[in-house]
């Protein structure tokens, strides 16, 4: 049995390969760097390496020299595996090395697994050339170095982004639930007795009309604050198959009602879609959200094309397209923002989305959002189907 | 044995750099831009170990390193000069200014760390 030697400083990668190669008849061992590796290189026959490249105490690109200058190990096919990939040179730096193959991070299994077993085919390598330690090969050897660092500080900086982010919303719609808990409270007595005032003395047409225009306020005030409880629930409602198919046309049912003349709606559902789990009234939520987003949009003539289909067999994605004035690029950043709308006074919460997004969330899917100024807007919604 | 030093670098691949393989190693890295952030910075965290980059501007290495020598309570820390290997006169002029060593930059990130260790003060 070809025995790997798995040199990564994450615990989770090294499972991951572990898992994979053993489920494949491969032995392997594990090592969090690259002194690690070499230590665990003395002691046994080790048949591939597969190294990352950015770990504590000895990084991959120094291991890989070492390993080449070993007489014991310089046949041993020696492969990078690394995510943050930056240039064609970090690829030619780590060739240069005398490693075999350079692969990025995450690559699909079968494709990972066809080339360690090809290279295991082929048995010892050619000895390789190994640079000279002169300051032409130390300053490449730097700036790989350093690419490399450069593209993980960047990505930790949008991780870090994101979790800011998320937990701005979180903490809004903590408040926004208890905010909207008393204004329910203030809003029953007003919308009480202003109905009843209208019912009992609305022959009046001057009370009539003052009447008529605090209810009309006040069951705006209503859907405001609908909309911060539905954005503010935290609780997932629990999942059963859902048609999505039949969510849209529901969905379209009730928006027509609301359609402006000239606006067509396109759908175009895959006739076998399958169900999946989902919370229905959450994710029919989503859809009257979207449609109608589509719609405040869109100017006769336009249309909203609806559209389901299958990714791949774990993965549907539904769209909802707009032939709409789109988003400038300097708003698309804030579109999923609580309380951010660019539709006129009162007509919008700015909530519309965000609970898109939190539902999206719930189902462990993902949401885009592509856009062009005077073209329209597509979102972009992908669930797990299974 | 961790340790904290301090780096005096105006070049931002240089600090990084540096910066990952010292903590990689389990040091503590100071990190000063220029000479009189840096000055300011042992001062008042007085670290194990000085790294002084040569060429910065403003306020270039050995006057950084002299400035350091005047101050009694940094008469004694180490400073390793990080000098460019093209420029040879740079190491004499290194050691002249107070500078207790050199390495030579491209660094060796294989051998780097284990090279500044070496000026680090033996443990009382």
């Amino acid at each position: 049995m070809a025995t790997i030697l798995v040199v990564d400083d994450q615990a989770e990668n090294r499972y991951l390969l572990e898992v994979l190669l053993k489920g494949h008849g491969l032995a392997a061992v594990l090592a969090a760097n690259g002194a690690e590796a070499l230590a665990l290189a003395d002691g046994q026959d080790i048949d591939l390496v597969i190294a990352d490249i950015l770990m504590p105490v000895m990084d991959g690109y120094s291991l890989c020299r070492a390993w080449r200058q070993d007489p014991r190990l310089a046949l041993v096919p020696f492969v990078f595996y690394t995510a943050t990939y930056t240039e064609p040179r970090d690829e030619q730096f780590g060739l240069s090395l005398g490693a075999d193959r350079f692969l990025i991070k995450p690559m699909p299994v079968e494709d990972l697994l066809a080339v360690i077993l090809e290279l295991l085919a082929r048995g010892p390598r050619a000895p390789a050339d190994i640079p000279a330690d002169e300051p032409a090969y130390l300053r490449e050897y730097n700036l790989a170095l350093f690419r490399k660092l450069e593209s993980k500080m960047a990505a930790n900086a949008r991780l870090e982004e994101e979790v800011r982010h998320f937990q701005n919303v979180e903490s809004l719609g903590r408040m926004a639930g208890s905010v909207a808990h008393d204004l329910n409270n203030l809003l029953g007595p007003i919308l009480g007795m202003a109905g009843f005032l209208l019912e009992n003395y609305g022959e009046h047409p001057e009370l009539h009309k003052r009447l008529a225009t605090i209810l009309v306020a006040a069951e705006q005030a209503r859907s405001l604050v609908q909309g911060l409880t539905e954005f503010a629930r935290k609780e997932v409602p629990a999942f059963e198959p859902v048609d999505l198919n039949l969510l849209v046309r529901q969905a379209v049912d009730l928006l027509e009602a609301d359609a402006r003349p000239g606006i067509r709606w396109e759908l175009r559902l895959e006739p076998d879609l399958p169900r999946f789990p989902g919370a229905p009234v959450a994710l029919a939520r989503v859809l009257m959200n979207l449609g109608r987003n589509a719609l405040d949009a869109t100017l006769p003539p336009g249309s909203v094309r609806i559209a389901t289909r299958t990714l791949d067999p774990g993965r549907v994605e539904l769209t909802v397209a707009d032939t709409g004035h789109g988003i400038p690029p300097e708003l698309m950043a804030r579109v999923t923002e609580p309380f951010f709308t660019t539709k006129a006074q009162g007509r919008g919460t700015g909530l519309g989305l965000a609970i898109v997004q939190n539902i999206v969330r719930a189902h462990a899917g993902t949401l885009a959002v592509e856009s062009e100024v005077g073209q329209g807007t597509c979102i972009r919604v992908v669930l797990p189907a299974g | 044995m961790s340790a904290r030093i301090l780096y005096i670098e105006d070049n931002e691949s240089n600090m990084y750099l540096v910066n990952f393989l010292l903590e990689a190693r389990g040091h503590t890295v100071l990190q000063a831009w220029d000479g009189r952030q840096g000055v300011e910075l042992a001062l008042r965290e007085q670290p194990d170990l000085i790294l002084l980059d040569i060429q910065l501007p403003v306020m270039d290495g050995y006057e950084i390193a002299r400035a350091i020598r005047a101050e009694a309570s940094l008469a004694r820390v180490p400073i390793v000069a990080l000098t460019s290997y093209a420029m040879s006169g740079d190491r004499e002029k290194a050691l002249g200014a107070g500078c207790d060593g050199y390495l030579e930059k491209p660094i060796n990130p294989e051998t780097f760390v284990a090279s500044v260790e070496q000026f680090l003060p033996t443990a009382p």
